[in-house]
């Protein structure tokens, strides 16, 4: 399409109950009380010029560009700080309102470069289109008064520049930084004519910016301008597409030159982010044409060889002569495959459809195993499928907010930014987390409690929180009643009263004060509305799952769920983490989450697929890897995941892979699995697919191809012809096929096709008959097991415990600029911010083992060692370590170990029995535990 | 798989199931077992249990009674 530009209403819309009428230049126009003359002027198409409003921000009545006349209101005023009145006349162009505007453009105008036809905004520039819209012809103050014209450019961001002597001063970026982002790291500093913004009296660089590009989106000229448009030049032409990181799924105006791609620019539109970004989605998309990207196909006999190039057919070929020959003499079941959360769900659907009807195999699970599988099997169990239950919107009408594990401010910006506004309203704020994340404490942010348990004592705390909601009859009675299981109910409300679960009782477990736990329950269960958020910190547990149903428990037990500002919402890592999960890739459901063993369910698939599918569950990951270190499991096609980085005891997970006969990679890049693999199919990066993504909030959105496959091919035909080549053909004209039998397939989804997607822009599963439209909030009448069911939660410890050798709990994340194994963000200016991962140590633990900050520290674990650089900081607790897992040099998986969740075999992550002590090394040195000093010690 | 990492897990099942009463937690326990778990990984557990039942806990003995007697049963 054209290059899109959003309407603009000046300022953001009223969301008050009735209606008011007004008359604009003599056009009637009726709008909620509460909005802004301004905006009802262009509702009635009558915009007025204006220079510091926009509708993504308050209104500011800063420049005076907007000024109207209204009859029976003296003077001109500023109609974007003016709400409407019933009856109200407003007129928006006379001669005095013309003069009056001429003359503030004149002044602006005065002290501004009249460089238009070389500015890199020319054509993009809001004050360029006002002075044409008020008719400046001259500026009878001339130019060489005093002026801001030599002011110096900050080029310090990587991705965009600050060229001061542009800036009008209209406050928009400033205000974009404090209301949409709550950064707060931009300001005005000086007074009068000496005004300036200023990102804290330094550059871009050294200051607070976060560099989510809101400034950028706001500044009206070419003030704050990203780097590439001023390399390139300015767009013509745009693409609607959704972001390819976090589970936040937002939408984003991919905009080009021809067939260059410019800048990606947030879609206002878009019902996940409403016009916001993160630095990675904004700016750090250039991995997709990294010269590190695999473009050719590659076989080789063994991974001591080097890689051969050829054709797809040939790879194909190859590879499935393999893996038919390894069926043959190893089993059916001696293969599988493994699906990404970066695909979309056309190309996860056909993976799992490959391997179940072509392989004749269950084997087949996803990258979620590791993330996110207990809230599968959590709200499963409880409400009765795996699913958050609100949209992001939702979190505006939280009055108490429960964080569980969850950093959303790193993790998931672009909703950690809704949160804050919602916070700086005054909602009120638990924390749940070892450490003290930025929602404990930033700028116009405080937890009310902040819950700084001991890693591994998730559920304890949740029981203990339960408890004071049963113990001080907190419960409501009447939502239990009437949508939740009675029985169970009774053995839940049973246990949890029992002394063992009270916050006295658990505290020596937890390290969290009692009295916290009870004040934090009450605000809990006392607000007319608590939602809870959580994160891998909740999943990444050996108790992820009795978690995530205590999570379940104590909103059904306080009635917060079924309406806006409540529920339990998991905030999904990868972009496709949900759509995965959804598509059926987990070893033992079909799409929509059935069981393969339901025989309606499976012969139905048989029918449409034209063959007989297996009835019993295949194996998972961590399954598969322990059937290949002995020889039983021997080939495996993974889909999108670095599974030799991102999964935990990275020894074992190399072993188990050098172990198979044949490892097919389909990636961007030669990743450390790639390492061990025979056949690599190149991948296409989301640029270039044309698909679906399932965001955290069940939001399906459009991917569509900004450019074309750099490899020749969809993912999803490589897949098909795969699948061919082993005996099952399969074959589909367009990606909306694929969607056409899912949703054919898969109640949830029987509503979803392009088309809908393409006239609606998105809808959130279930969508069907009776959600046609999608459903933004789930369970407002009934659960989708009918009545919600309480599960008892124990609370088990980790066999994972610190001792005399192993003293301290490693806990690992991410940060705001790295995502995940860092081979997409590793590969783009990001790394300006975080160029290697470290291990934030509490000053107590560090001055007791002699570490210094910057120092390099051995990390040592029973399973493992590796050397990272120590961060001393207070954001951990005494006798917790924490590091992230961007970079593969510093490995640290190599330290995790097997230890999972009893429910589902998600790694326990989080918990990591360590010794850190100072040492020479530098990273980049793995140690296998038989060889470290340390972890040879016993 | 290896025996030890099969036991390992349905010790940790039961381990999550033990506050149930224990007929009940070896029905949770037996159906978590079908859902879950292959064919050939029941199959692997249930012989070493024949000859290593001390080695088992009760419940997932229990459990693994059940689902013998469920295959028993659809012969």
């Amino acid at each position: 399409m054209a290059l899109l530009k959003e309407s603009d209403f000046g300022t953001p819309a009223s969301h008050e109950p009735g209606s008011v009428r007004v008359e604009v230049d003599g056009v009637e126009v009726e709008v909620p009380p509460g909005t802004s003359v301004m905006r009802a002027c262009v509702e009635a198409g009558m915009a007025v010029p204006k220079l510091c409003a926009t509708d993504s921000l308050e209104a500011f009545g800063s420049c005076r560009m907007c000024v109207v006349e209204i009859d029976g209101k003296k003077g001109t005023p500023a109609s974007c700080t003016t709400p409407v009145e019933a009856g109200m006349s407003v007129r928006t162009q006379t001669p005095r309102l013309e003069r009056l505007r001429r003359n503030i453009m004149e002044l602006y105008i005065s002290d501004h470069p009249l460089d238009c036809l070389t500015c890199a905004a020319n054509g993009d520039c809001e004050l360029q289109d006002v002075a044409g819209v008020v008719g400046l012809r001259d500026v009878r103050y001339g130019y060489a008064g005093e002026n801001h014209l030599d002011s110096p450019t900050d080029t310090s961001n990587p991705y965009f520049d600050f060229d001061e002597s542009k800036c009008i001063v209209c406050s928009r970026c400033v205000r974009a930084c404090d209301e949409i982002q709550g950064t707060l790291a931009l300001t005005i500093v000086g007074r009068g004519f000496n005004s300036k913004v200023s990102p804290g009296g330094t550059s871009f660089m050294d200051s607070e910016c976060v560099s989510c590009g809101a400034c950028v989106q706001a500044c009206p000229t070419a003030t704050l301008q990203e780097k590439s448009v001023i390399e390139l030049g300015m767009p013509t032409r745009t693409v609607l597409t959704t972001c390819a990181y976090c589970g936040v799924g937002c939408s984003f105006k991919a905009e080009l030159r021809g067939d260059q791609l410019v800048r990606m620019v947030p879609y206002k539109d878009g019902g996940a982010n409403e016009g916001h970004s993160c630095v990675k989605g904004r700016f750090a998309w250039g991995y997709a044409t990294h010269p590190d990207r695999v473009l050719s196909p590659m076989v080789r006999d063994s991974i001591d060889q080097p890689w051969r190039e050829v054709s797809w057919d040939e790879a194909i070929d190859f590879a499935a002569a393999r893996m038919r020959d390894i069926q043959l003499r190893f089993g059916v079941d001696s293969i599988g495959g493994i699906t990404s959360s970066r695909c979309t769900n056309e190309e996860v659907f056909v993976v799992q459809k490959m391997v179940r009807a072509a392989m004749g195999t269950n084997n087949v699970d996803t990258c979620a195993r590791v993330c996110h599988s207990p809230t599968g099997y959590g709200l499963k169990q409880t409400f009765g499928t795996s699913a958050g239950t609100q949209d992001f919107k939702s979190v505006s009408k939280a009055d108490v907010i429960l964080v569980i594990g969850a950093n959303p401010t790193d993790a998931h910006p672009v909703f950690g930014s809704r949160m804050k506004q919602r916070l700086r309203e005054g909602a009120g704020l638990i924390v749940v987390d070892p450490r003290a994340t930025d929602l404990v404490r930033s700028p116009h942010i405080e937890a009310d409690y902040h819950l700084a348990l001991r890693p591994g004592t998730n559920v304890a705390v949740v029981n203990a929180l339960a408890h004071v909601i049963v113990t001080e009859e907190l419960v409501d009675r009447d939502f239990v009643a009437t949508r939740c299981d009675e029985t169970t109910f009774a053995a839940w409300e049973e246990f949890i009263r029992t002394e063992e679960n009270s916050p006295e009782a658990v505290e020596a477990i937890t390290g969290v004060p009692a009295q916290d736990i009870r004040k934090a329950a009450r605000l809990y269960a006392t607000a007319p509305n608590a939602a809870i958020y959580y994160g891998l910190g909740v999943t990444e547990h050996s108790q992820g799952s009795t978690m995530v149903m205590g999570m379940a428990n104590l909103a059904m037990a306080t009635g917060n769920l079924g309406r806006e500002g409540v529920g339990v919402n998991p905030l999904r890592g990868q972009n496709n983490v949900q759509g995965s999960c959804d598509m059926g890739s987990f070893p033992h459901e079909f799409s929509g989450y059935r069981h393969v063993s339901d025989d309606a369910v499976r012969e139905q698939f048989e029918e449409l697929w034209g063959t007989s599918l297996r009835a019993e569950p295949g194996m998972r990951i961590p399954n598969m890897l322990d059937a290949a270190v002995v020889g039983e499991f021997k080939a495996m096609f993974v889909q999108g995941e670095d599974i030799a980085q991102s999964d935990p005891n990275t020894h074992h997970v190399t072993q188990a892979l050098a172990s198979m006969d044949l490892v097919i990679v389909q990636d961007l890049f030669l990743n450390e699995t790639a390492k061990f693999a025979h056949v690599v199919l190149p991948g296409t990066a989301f640029l270039e697919k044309d698909g679906t993504f399932t965001n955290a909030e069940r939001r399906i959105n459009r991917v569509r191809p900004v450019m074309a496959s750099k490899t020749g091919l969809s993912e999803w035909e490589v897949t098909c012809r795969l699948s061919t080549a082993l005996g099952y053909p399969m074959h589909y004209e367009y990606a909306s096929d694929i969607m056409d039998e899912i949703a054919s397939l898969t109640p949830t989804f029987s509503g979803v096709s392009f088309e809908l997607l393409d006239e609606v822009g998105s809808v959130q599963w279930p969508c069907n008959e009776s959600n046609p439209l999608g459903t933004p909030v789930m369970y407002e009448e009934g659960f989708t097991r009918g009545l919600g069911a309480f599960q008892l939660t124990p609370y088990v410890p980790t066999e994972e415990r610190s001792n005399r050798r192993y003293p301290l709990l490693l806990t690992t994340g991410r940060i705001l600029s790295q995502y995940n194994v860092g081979a997409q963000t590793r590969r783009t200016a990001n790394v300006i911010w975080h160029d290697e991962d470290v291990l934030d140590i509490h000053p107590a633990d560090a001055e007791a083992r002699g570490v210094v900050d910057g120092g390099f520290v051995e990390v040592a674990s029973r399973v493992g060692a590796t050397v990272l650089r120590a961060q001393v900081s207070e954001r951990v607790p005494p006798g917790v370590v924490y590091t992230t897992f961007h970079y593969p040099g510093t490995g640290a998986n190599v330290v995790t170990t097997e230890y999972s969740d009893w429910a589902t075999n998600c790694p326990e992550y989080k918990v990591t029995a360590v010794e850190v002590r100072p040492t020479l090394q530098a990273p980049n040195t793995h140690v296998h535990a038989q060889d470290s000093e340390l972890t040879a010690a016993h | 798989m290896k025996i030890e990492t099969l036991t390992r897990m349905a010790q940790q099942i039961a381990a999550n199931n033990r506050v149930l009463p224990a007929d009940q937690a070896a029905v949770r326990i037996a159906g978590h077992l079908r859902t879950f778990w292959t064919p050939a990984m029941r199959r692997e557990l249930e012989a070493y249990a024949a000859f290593s039942s001390d080695q088992c806990d009760p419940l997932v003995l229990a459990a693994l009674d059940i689902l013998a007697k469920e295959e028993a049963k659809s012969r």
